[in-house]
Formats: C-alpha cells, sequence, structure tokens
C-alpha cells in the first residue's frame, strides 16, 4: 500500500524518537577503574589521627570502671586465700565465682548504652564499635589473665593440668557471657542491665550441683571436654559480642 | 567547605520524618528553625552519621557522612546525653578527647583551654553529676568542639541555660561560625537571630524555607510565626 505523507512523516519522527531515546536511555561507560582509583584518591581526606587505634585502645584502660578492678581483685584475693588449704572443692568454689566477673565484664561493654553516652560516642572519630570492642578486649584480657596465674599457682597445690584448672574456672565465665550476651538479644534484657545476675546465679548453682551430683568431670580424664568446651563457648562469645554490637549499632542507625 | 545534603529522607514505617530535604551549608551559623516534631533532630542525626537516610546523600567536601574522615572533623551536641557516674567534668572532655584521636598532652591543653571558655574551670575537678543542667549543657558544647570540628552540629544547645549563659554562648558560637560550619536547631527565634546568616525552617519534615536573614529583613520571629500560620 502506498504511504501518505503524513505516515512517512509519523514513520521517520518515530525513527528519530526511537534513536534519541535510545540516546537518552543508553547507560554512560563505566569509569576506567585505574581513573576511578585516582579520583578517590584526590578526594579531600580529614584529619590524620593523632593516635592510633591500638593507641585509643590502651587508653581506655583508665576508663574502665573501678567495679570491674575491684571484681578482679577480689576474686584474686579470695583465690589467694583459698589456695594453702586448697583442694578439689576449693576449685569448685572457685569456678563458681567466675560466672560473677562475667557480669562485670558484661556491666561493662554495656555501659554507653546505659549511660545514655552512645550518641555522642557514635560520633567520635573512632566509633562506638572500636569502643565496645576495646572495652570488651580489655575486661576479656584482664579476666583471663587472672584465671591464667590462678590456674599456674593452683596446678602446684593440687595435681590437675593447668590446662583444665584454667578451662574449670573460664568454663563457667564463659557460660555466663555466652547467656548475657544471649538475654541482651532480647528486649527484657536490654531494657534490664542487671539481667546476667540471673545468668551468673544459675551458672554458680549450675556448678554447685556438678560437684555433688557429677564430681569426677574435674578429673583428670575428663580434661579435652573441659579443654574443647572453653575453646567453643569462647568462639561463642565472641561471634555473640560481635552480632550484638551489631544489633545496637544498627538499632540505632534505624531507630 | 561544603556540606551537601541531597534529597535526605528518612521514613520510619509509614511516617516520614524527613521529606527530601536538600540544601547546601557553608561556613557560618546555619539556624534550624521548626516546632518540636518537626523533623530537626532526625535531619541532625543523618547529617552525624548516627543515623541512615531511607534515601539521599549527606557529603562534606565529597566524603560521605557515615565515614571516619567525616567524623574527624564532626562535633556533634545532642540534645540530650548522659555521663559515666564516675566522670568529673575534666574526664568528661579527656574521654572523648581520646575517642577523638587527640594525644594526652594535647587533650589536657585542649581540655583547660574549653574549661575556661565555658566558664567551668572552677567546677572541673567535680563529679558530672553535681552540675546543674546548663553546666552540663556547657560542658556538652566544650565537648563537641574538641577536635576543633569543620562541621559543628548543635540540636537545641541552648536548652537548660540562663539569659547570661545564652548571650556567652551565642557569642561563642558566632565566633565558631566564622571557620566552620555550623547547624543549630532551635524552636527560639532569638537564639538565631543575631548570629545566623543563613536559616532553615522545617515543618513535617520537610524544608519549608531556607534563604539567609538580616535585620533589614524584619523580624524573623514574625516571618517564623506566619510561616507556621500563627499569626499574631
Amino acid at each position: 500500500m502506498k504511504s501518505t505523507g503524513i505516515t512517512d512523516r509519523i514513520g521517520s519522527c518515530d525513527e528519530q524518537m526511537t534513536d534519541l531515546l535510545r540516546l537518552g536511555f543508553t547507560a554512560n561507560e563505566p569509569p576506567d577503574e585505574k581513573r576511578k582509583a585516582e579520583l578517590i584518591k584526590g578526594l579531600p581526606a580529614g584529619r590524620a589521627a593523632k593516635i592510633s587505634l591500638p593507641g585509643m585502645v590502651v587508653r581506655q584502660i583508665r576508663y574502665i570502671r573501678p567495679v570491674s578492678r575491684i571484681a578482679a581483685i577480689l576474686f584474686l584475693a579470695i583465690a589467694l586465700m583459698a589456695i594453702p588449704n586448697l583442694n578439689n572443692d576449693s576449685l569448685w568454689a572457685l569456678a563458681a565465682c567466675t560466672p560473677f566477673l562475667a557480669v562485670a565484664a558484661d556491666l561493662e561493654v554495656r555501659r554507653s548504652y546505659r549511660y545514655g553516652m552512645a550518641e555522642i560516642e557514635c560520633t567520635t572519630r573512632f566509633s562506638l564499635r572500636s569502643i565496645a570492642y576495646a572495652r570488651f578486649l580489655l575486661v576479656g584480657v584482664l579476666y583471663f589473665a587472672i584465671m591464667l596465674i590462678l590456674s599456674v599457682i593452683i596446678h602446684r597445690f593440687v595435681q590437675i593440668r593447668t590446662l583444665i584448672v584454667f578451662s574449670g574456672l573460664l568454663v563457667p565465665y564463659l557460660v555466663t557471657m555466652t547467656g548475657a550476651l544471649l538475654l541482651e538479644r532480647t528486649a527484657y534484657g536490654r531494657s534490664a542491665p542487671y539481667s546476667s545476675f540471673a545468668a551468673a546465679g544459675l551458672t554458680a548453682a549450675g556448678v554447685f550441683l556438678a560437684r555433688y551430683f557429677v564430681p569426677v568431670i574435674m578429673q583428670v580424664q575428663y580434661g579435652s571436654l573441659w579443654e574443647a568446651s572453653a575453646v567453643f563457648l569462647t568462639v561463642c562469645v565472641i561471634t555473640l559480642f560481635g552480632g550484638n554490637v551489631k544489633m545496637q549499632e544498627a538499632e540505632i542507625l534505624w531507630n | 567547605m561544603e556540606l551537601i545534603l541531597d534529597r535526605v529522607t528518612k521514613q520510619y514505617k509509614n511516617k516520614i520524618a524527613v521529606d527530601r530535604v536538600s540544601a547546601v551549608l557553608h561556613t557560618g551559623v546555619t539556624g534550624l528553625l521548626g516546632a518540636n516534631g518537626a523533623g530537626k533532630t532526625t535531619l541532625m542525626r543523618m547529617i552525624c552519621g548516627i543515623l541512615s537516610p531511607t534515601s539521599g546523600v549527606i557529603t562534606y567536601n565529597g566524603i560521605p557522612a557515615a565515614e571516619e574522615d567525616y567524623r574527624s572533623i564532626l562535633g556533634y551536641l545532642p540534645q540530650e546525653f548522659g555521663y559515666y557516674p564516675e566522670f568529673t567534668g575534666r574526664d568528661f572532655l579527656l574521654y572523648f578527647a581520646a575517642l577523638k584521636g587527640l594525644p594526652g598532652k594535647e587533650a589536657a591543653e585542649k581540655a583547660d583551654v574549653l574549661m575556661e571558655t565555658v566558664g567551668l574551670t572552677d567546677v572541673q575537678k567535680k563529679k558530672v553529676r553535681t552540675y546543674s543542667g546548663g553546666m552540663k549543657q556547657r560542658l556538652g558544647i566544650a565537648q563537641a568542639l574538641l577536635n576543633d570540628p569543620e562541621v559543628l552540629i548543635l540540636d537545641e544547645p541552648t536548652a537548660g541555660l540562663d539569659p547570661m549563659e545564652r548571650v556567652r554562648f551565642r557569642e561563642l558560637i558566632a565566633d565558631i561560625g566564622k571557620n566552620s560550619i555550623v547547624l543549630l536547631s532551635t524552636h527560639i527565634v532569638s537564639d538565631i537571630e543575631h548570629i545566623a546568616e543563613n536559616v532553615m525552617m522545617m515543618r513535617s519534615g520537610q524544608l519549608i524555607w531556607q534563604g539567609s536573614w538580616t535585620e533589614s529583613d524584619g523580624s524573623l520571629e514574625e516571618f517564623y510565626l506566619k510561616e507556621f500560620g500563627m499569626d499574631r
């Protein structure tokens, strides 16, 4: 069929429009990776930190709460007093004390939220995440070191391997910490900062029950069980803590 | 120096707290006016990187607001803030100086200068819990200034200050505004009337007016009331 002049013009218009639309919607070529890197490098940077991240962590030592330090000293003092008359029972008793160290550690890492400092700490160079990890690391290292030193001393008095004694002290601590971190994930746990005491109480009660019902588990043949439990719980605590930090950050970010 | 807010939006489920706010802030004091619930605090939290915008971008000289480089030049005073119970006023400043990356000696010097600037030198060794509301607010302002911020965000900074303190505070902010971008939110017009070169007004999450304001333009308060439909 022979076309009219109008349809010819519409046809050519359509083609022109199609070309223009195609041109308009064609994505630009992605920038060359090398040029992109140069561009990012050329962007104005903020001021360089005058202290490093490890420097900041070290400076956090002086801001660890006195009660966390007192808890450590108290535990050490009780243990040292018990050592001259040390037997298996006193080892169980010491193991029942470590959950309360975990409470002190838990309260330490949660205090930004408890005292309303989280918002300003979020806006500082090192951010809330770094502060939470710094506290977790410092208190954790302090308590681990105390338990390790005690284990070495205790080993000299009772003929149980240092690593088993250390695991025996560490496992109740880590069980409590795991419970406290799990509690923190609940609305109740977040609104009740002392809820970790409940986890500590239950763990301590569990230690005493184990002493009366399965005392054999603190013997050499069960050493690998204690050690494996300590490793497993350490991984749990680190994972849960990382998750909680992320969760709290997200809560602030999307609040 | 340029702080760019590009179509910044924050939505909570079916409530839009900040609705496509765009602005470019330069050196000087910018006053952010709006009634309670207008979205001022949400906007300021996004500018500080505490809240993520649902959409839109905030950058300072090309640096996104969520980055460490940005936080290194940021000073922020929230509407409400707490303190650790064992802290003295000086401890409070030294603690934040450490988090802002200042080395010990410089932090101590800076804390001394700022304590004097905000008039707290006499009480710097007292626990923060013994401070009055105005003193805590001044301590918060000192904290925000520790790193000589290029971007200073102050959310209702004059709350709790007495009239004399307000005057001193305005002078201090006007001074800082000579070299930094200062964004100051308030619902009290007189707080910014004489010091803000630029004024932004928010209502229901939207920026309803922005521009410079000079005395020759008339009373900012009357204009503000008119814009908010509260003609006297």
